[in-house]
Parts: structure tokens; sequence; C-alpha cells
């Protein structure tokens, strides 16, 4: 309880100033190694050394490069001049794209951080500039991004394959049916959401005669050959999921000074603010880790879902527990190490009521993804309010947010209800 | 971060096209990673670019804001020099015992310099903003002149 | 948990036969003493990264913490170069080296401010070699293969051998070996199904026993003196039984080959083993690197490894 009281006020207290939100997280981190565990503050220098001493994350900032190389060349503003008339007539229009493109995103990107700061940093800037209302933009794609988790190849699955022993090829077929449902239903919701307020896309109601939006398509094909020069990387075994972002940077910088108008200068603006942008997701990386830390070590997060494994209760009251336990754990720490701290707990307890393993690995993705999009420590929230400028604050984002996790919700109900949206496809093909 | 990208293809091609793989990529992609992180953290301070939750904040008007302002200053300060304390026992235990990194036995500690130079410069940044030799300016008042995408076409 | 209970920092997952033994351990302790004295939490999920345990140890952070000395080497270079494995090829060769092993580790940890209250052995593990296309069963076709390693020293013994190894994260290896990054990976047969390789690989062929340096359950030695009489007898007892249950090899082998026919009932062909030539150069090129690296270590290194040595009668 004292340590509740600590945390919740620590970060009220910390926040409210409106200081940095990185320092508020790891000041209240600070005081909470210093009062409960015996003044082990040390642990904070560690723990960001060896966070950020980390090649996996090494693709965030590779996928911010790349989608400020595509933007200073003009590749992707040709890109979406040519998107545009085709969409024009769709209620929502290009605000679509946001979801497609994180959906075929996420089949190369294996966190959902790298997926929501990749196609941010180009469909933001673009957007806006179009007249989408920024928060339904930003609102989509921290949406987008989290499908980066469920779609394979995914960070949360090979974790969890490994720390529970179950087969990783399972746990990939298991994401794709979910991956491409919750998708479908974001781009579902932006469609009624347009149809009821179509102030948010602009429209036009003049046609585009087809061979004109054809011809457009001359445009996108280098973002095209990018695309599935990434993709094709990982498929054809040249390179791991993490080192595409580095070879995605490179093709990127050829295609665009031979396509796009990519100068010397511009390339250096690029990685000049791709760093600026990478630091400031990165302190808040740097807050959230020490304050992970702190609850972490205590096994804050294991006590918590003990109670509920010794409660009694009947199966489906425990997955709701357990889901509604992820959603108040979500909006504190990050994703993959909240999976880590808990799943020694919720795997022997839901496995034990009954629930198939590859189901419940999809379940936690799930969860965690929606701690992805949770304030105060959600990270594809921050990398978007980096990506806005601080134009749209956090808690627009957070709020532009909570439909998509809502339809996560409604995901997981819908696998409770019919378990074979995830295991139809792994019982197929193993 | 262009030496991290360099360094990550030369390691693709090496193992594809010569079947010899660089051992020192995964090591110093992340030492890498770190120091721009750290190098990068004075420079968005000093352009007050940080992501933060200005709900309250930016309701207050007057000398209540500028209030928040230096309280906000504060919280900053404890959080940075609480830190730089820590990084004092870490980089010496480094230093001293000349730690390197596992596999490519690159000497660690200049590389861990980055974090203590780079706090202690963020941290005097914030003082000089406290004591008023910078405009207080805040993250949502820098504003959009300096936007991170301002430089596109 | 109540306030005074000790957590006991495990790295192992919680799925891993190690794992429910420290339980057992930790359940002996606690009917001992008829209150829970200590508490396991399993894989990783204190959030302590298994490289940094002399940082977060020796201060208190947790009280009680599992240990491999093969994963200090950054602060502790003298400890990761004790046993490298690889180079103990029987398990006559292991029990006579096991007690000088224990022994170079409880001298070297308490010099960290960690007391070794009780150790817990290690399996003699048979490492294969697992590939995704065709079989590689000799030294020569493997020169023509990536290669999947996990740690320095096999990297430098299998350069030393003309193999292009690369060291790939446990995360890592299905996807790498799902598209081809790698050809290959190196892999205990036991654990293989652990991280799904039987999904990913086609063939596997054995090459060497690997016999690995005792898991030491440490607690910080300031903690540990002021540690009541009778807690500390508990653990001490507990833990000598934990060594008796761990400490036996004659099963292990009838294990390995339970687990490789599990994986060929999976879809994984076994080839003939390496042929006893290529695995007398191999364990050949491997001492050749626990020499190099003792060397490199300093310090107490290689006096540590000329104790093994005189124990093993080398
Ligand atoms: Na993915
Ligand atoms: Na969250």
């Amino acid at each position: 309880m004292a340590f509740w009281l600590t945390l919740i006020g620590g970060l009220v207290a910390t926040a409210g100033t409106g200081v940095a939100l990185g320092a508020a997280l790891g000041l209240t981190g600070m005081l909470i190694l210093h009062f409960f565990s015996n003044g082990a503050t040390s642990l904070a220098v560690d723990a960001i050394w060896s966070v950020f001493n980390s090649f996996t994350l090494s693709a965030v900032p590779m996928f911010i490069l790349l989608g400020e190389v595509l933007l200073r060349s003009g590749i992707s503003e040709k890109a979406y001049a040519a998107f545009s008339p085709l969409f024009r007539r769709i209620p929502g229009g290009l605000l679509h794209t946001n979801i497609a493109v994180c959906t075929l995103f996420g089949a190369v990107s294996g966190s959902s951080l790298s997926t929501a700061a990749a196609v941010g940093s180009v469909a933001y800037p673009e957007m806006s500039r179009r007249g989408y209302d920024k928060d339904t933009i930003v609102g989509s794609l921290a949406g987008g991004g989290t499908l980066g988790l469920l779609i394979p190849p995914s960070l949360s699955f090979l974790i969890y394959g490994a720390l529970t022993e179950t087969s990783i090829g399972r746990l990939f077929a298991a994401g794709i049916v979910p991956g491409f449902l919750v998708g479908a239903m974001f781009m579902a919701y932006l469609l009624v959401k347009a149809l009821r307020n179509p102030a948010i896309a602009p429209r036009s109601e003049t046609p585009v005669p087809l061979r004109q939006a054809l011809a457009g398509f001359r445009q996108i094909w280098p973002l095209l050959a990018l695309i599935l020069a990434v993709i094709g990387s990982i498929v054809g075994g040249l390179a791991t999921p993490t080192e595409a972002a580095g070879v995605g940077v490179v093709l990127a910088v050829i295609i665009c000074s031979v396509w796009g108008d990519l100068t010397w200068q511009k390339l250096a603006e690029a990685v000049y603010h791709s760093v600026l942008l990478f630091t400031s997701v990165g302190f808040l990386v740097l807050g959230a880790t020490i304050l992970a830390k702190s609850a972490s070590i205590l096994g804050i997060p294991q006590q918590v879902l003990e109670t509920v494994s010794e409660s009694g209760l009947g199966t489906y009251s425990v997955l709701l527990i357990v889901v509604l336990i992820y959603l108040l754990l979500g909006c504190f720490f990050d994703g993959l190490s909240l999976m880590i701290m808990t799943l020694p707990v919720v795997f022997p307890l839901l496995t034990g009521l009954g629930f198939d393993p590859v189901w419940i690995g999809v379940i936690i993705t799930i969860v965690i993804e929606i701690g992805q999009v949770t304030p105060p420590v959600g990270l594809n929230l921050s990398v978007l309010t980096a990506l806005t400028n601080n134009e749209v604050s956090l808690g627009r984002v957070a709020t532009a947010t909570v439909p998509y996790w809502l339809i996560h919700l409604l995901a997981i109900l819908l696998l409770a209800l019919f378990p074979a949206l995830a295991l139809f496809l792994p019982n197929l093909l193993f | 971060m262009i030496a991290i990208t360099g360094i990550i293809v030369t390691s693709v091609l090496m193992r594809k096209f010569a079947n010899s793989p660089l051992h020192i990529t995964e090591e110093v992609v992340g030492l890498l990673l770190s120091v721009s992180l750290f190098l990068g953290l004075p420079m968005v301070t000093l352009r007050a670019k940080h992501v933060r939750v200005a709900l309250l904040a930016d309701f207050l008007k007057g000398r209540l804001h500028s209030a928040m302002q230096i309280a906000a200053l504060l919280v900053g300060c404890a959080f940075f020099f609480w830190l730089i304390i820590e990084t004092i026992p870490w980089f010496e235990f480094a230093f001293k015992r000349s730690l390197k990194t596992e596999t490519s036995r690159i000497l660690l500690y200049p590389w861990m310099a980055a974090m203590p130079l780079a706090l202690a410069l963020t941290a005097l940044i914030l003082l000089a903003r406290l004591t008023g030799l910078l405009d207080r300016v805040d993250d949502s008042e820098a504003g959009a002149d300096q936007s991170f995408t301002d430089g596109a076409p | 948990a109540g306030a005074d209970t000790w957590r006991f920092n495990n790295f192992l997952p919680e799925t891993r036969p190690e794992t429910a033994e420290l339980e057992k351990f930790a359940a002996d302790v606690n009917e001992t003493l008829g209150e829970e004295q200590i508490k396991i939490y399993s894989g990783g999920s204190l959030g302590l990264p298994n490289t940094d345990t002399l940082r977060f140890l020796p201060k208190g952070a947790v009280e009680m913490s599992l240990m491999w000395a093969n994963y200090l080497g950054r602060d502790a270079p003298a400890l990761s170069s004790v046993v490298v494995q690889g180079t103990i090829g029987s398990i006559e060769e292991f029990e006579k080296a096991i007690p000088t092993v224990r022994k170079i580790y409880e001298e070297e940890f308490a010099d960290w401010g960690v007391s070794s209250v009780g150790y817990a052995a290690i399996p003699m593990l048979s490492v294969s070699v697992f590939c995704r296309d065709e079989p590689v069963n000799t030294l020569e076709a493997l020169k023509s293969k990536k290669l999947r390693v996990w740690a320095r020293d096999q990297v430098e013994t299998f350069t030393r051998l003309g193999v292009a190894a690369q060291i790939i994260p446990q995360e890592e290896m299905y996807v790498a070996m799902k598209t081809g990054v790698v050809d290959c990976a190196l892999y205990p047969a036991l654990y293989a199904h652990t991280v799904s390789l039987q999904e990913v690989a086609s063939h596997a062929s054995f090459l060497y026993p690997m016999a690995s340096g005792p898991y030491v359950i440490g607690v910080a030695t300031d903690k540990w003196e002021a540690t009541d009489a009778a807690t500390k007898a508990a653990i001490t007892e507990a833990a000598d039984a934990l060594w008796e249950r761990t400490n036996q090899y004659e099963d292990d082998f009838q294990r390995e080959l339970a687990a490789r026919e599990e994986l060929a009932e999976a879809g994984i062909t076994w080839a003939e083993d390496f042929p006893q030539e290529d695995r007398d150069t191999f364990v050949a090129a491997v001492t050749e690197t626990w020499a190099m690296l003792a060397e490199e270590a300093g310090g107490n290194a290689p006096a540590y490894r000329e104790r093994v040595l005189t124990a093993l009668g080398r």
C-alpha cells in the first residue's frame, strides 16, 4: 500500500509540474528504490546503461532515420500525392493508409515502438499538411503501431515462447488472424468516425479519372521498392529484423538520391533530427526503466497477481481480473518488461484454468500492446508526441488512442468467445 | 547514427558475401546508441523538446505559471543531480578495473563517460534556466518554429 | 510474502528442471523454519540482468541470487575462464575437477562481498549442431556454413577451426534460422524444444559434451553474517541436499537420448555424430582458447586455470 501511495503520489507531484516526463518517472523510481529497497539507487544507473546498450533497440532510431530520409527527399510527399486521389472518396481517406501501412510494417518489424516511429515520422507531417485532423492522425498511428507486436515477427512472442517453452512457430501463426482482425476493426472505426464527422478528413467529390489515378502510381514505386526490399532482406535471410532497419536506411538513401532530391545537407538534417527525436523518446524510456526497476525488484506485479490466483474465482472471472490488472500495470510499465515480470505467475495460473498456452500468448501480447498506448508510461504515445513536436500533447494523443485500446479489449472478448480465431491457423500449420 | 547504419550494413554484407561475420557489431552498435542518446540529451533539453504532461502547468497563468515552471526545474535538477551522484562510483568501478565488453573486448569507460558528462551538461542547462541565465521556455512555448520536421520541402 | 522473506532472484525460466530443484530447496528451508523464509522469483522476473549480479547482490538489493560464473565476465573476467565449456570431456574428469572449481568460486565471490551458501550442479550436456537445410557432421562441411553460437569462447574456438561463427542472442535465433541469416546453430538437444529449434532445423548432429561450472547461490556477506544461526543452518542443510540431488550425472545421457528421440519425432533427422578425429580437433582448439582467455583476463585467472588443470590431472 505504501508502495502504491509513493508511486502515484510521486508521479502526480513530479509530472504535474510539467517537467520532462522522463525526469518525473525517473525521480519517482529513485524515491521508491531509496525508501523500499535499502537505498539501492545505484541500480538505476546499471539499468539505464543496460537498456540502451541494446542491439535490438537500435531498430527504433534506424526506423526514425529512415522516415526522416524519405520525408526530406520528397519521396514520401510524392507517394502521398499519388495515393490521395485514390482515397479521396472513401470516408476517412488517407487515415486508412496509416493502418494498412502499420500492418505491412508489422510484418517487418518486431516491435510496436519501431512501427509507430517509422510510419509516424512519414505520415504525420504529410497528412497534417493535407488538412487531416491532427488528433485523429496520431490516434490512428499510435493504435496502428500496436500491430507491430501482434503480426509476426514479434519480440513479445519470441520472449513469451522462450520463457514458457511454447512453440514460437505456433505463436507466430496464432498472431496473424487476430492481427488482421484488429487492423480491420481499426479501419472500420475510422470509417464510422469519418462518416459521423466528415471534417476530420478532407474529401473531394470531384471524381478522378481512373487512368490519372493509376498514372499517379508511377510516383510511388520507389517507396514500394523500398518496402519490398526491406521485407525481402528478412525473408531472404540476408538480415535479422533488427538489422533490416539499418539495411532499410541505406536503401532509402540510395533510392532517395536517385529518385528524390536528397542532398548531403538534407541527409545531415535528417540525421540531426532523428537524433533529437530518438533522444526525447529515449529519455522517457530512461525514466520508465528506473521506475520499472524499482517495482520489479520488489516483486510487486507478482504479488498483485498472486492474490488473484489464491482467490478461487471461476475461470472467466480470473481472466477478466487478470486483464484488468494488466490494464492497470500497463499504465506504469512498458510492455516487454511487464511481460517478463508477470509471466512466472500468470502463465501457470491461466494454463491451470485450462487455457491453451498459445492462446494465452496472444492475449498477453494484446494486453501489453494496450500498455504501450496508456499514459503516463505509453511509449507509442510518447514517440508520437515527440514526432508532432509537442503540437499534439501527450494527453491529447492518449485521448485520441482510447478507441483503439477499447478495440483491443473487444478483440480479447472475441478471442475468449472464439478461441479458434487464434488457434485455427497454428493447428492447421503445425 | 551514420556509424550505426554503416556498421550494421557492413556486418550484413560481410556475413553474406565474405562469410566472415563481424563480431563487434552488436556491442559497438549498443555503445554508439547509448552515446548518441546521451549526447542528444543536452540538445533536446536546450531546445526544450521533451515529452511532458502539460495539463496543469498550461492551465495556470501569470505568477502561478512561473511558480510551476520553477517547480518543474527543481524536479528536473533533483533528478539529474541524484543520477550524477550515482554515476560517480559506477564510472569509478569501470575505470579502476578497466572493464571491457564481453565479446569484442572494447574498453568501456570512455563510452561510459558520456553518461555523467551529458547529465552534468543537462543539469547545467536546467540551473541556468532556474537562475534566469537562460530564458524559461517550456516545451509547449518552444513552439512550431523549430519543428522536428520543418526542414522538409 | 512477509516483510522478512528473502527474495531469491532466479534467472532460469520457471519451466527448467533446475528451477524445480531450487523451489524444492526453498520449500525445505521454509519447512524447517516453519515460515516463508525464501521466495523464488524465476525467469528474471525481478528485472535484474544476470550479468549485473556482482553489482546488485553485494549491495543487498535482493537477499539471495542464483549466479553463474560464466555470465560475470565483464565485471570479473577471472570468473568466466575458470571453466571454459567444452574442455572437460567426460563425467569422470568432471567429477575430479568439481571440488576445485567450487573452491575457486567461493574465494572469488568472497572477494566481491558475496558468500556462497549453496551450489546446484548443471547436468553434463551434449552440444549438437542443428542445421536448417542439409546434414552437417564434419568440421570440413561446417566451414562453408554460417554458424550461430552463444558465447565468446565459442567464437574464438570456431574461428581457430576456420568456421564462421557468430553470436546470435537466444531470442533472435528462431528468426535467424528460419530466414537463413545463419545455416546452423549450436545448441544442447536437451533444451532445443524450449526455443522451438525443431521448427526451424531439419538436421542435427552431436559435436561435443559440455561440462559447466555449477550455479552458486549467493548472499551478501554482511547479510549472511548478520543472519541467525538457525536460519543459516536450515539454508546450509537444504543446500547440501540440493547439491546431492543435482550432482548426479549417470542419467544425463539417458535424458539426452530421450530428448533426441522427441526431436526426431518432431521432424529432426539425426545424422552420425561428428567423427572422433573432428571432436579431438575441437577439444584441442577449446583448450587453446581457454589458455588465451585466462591470459587475457589476467589477475588470478591463469592461476585458477592451473589449479583446474592440476585437478584434472593434465
Ligand atoms: Na511484427
Ligand atoms: Na502504458
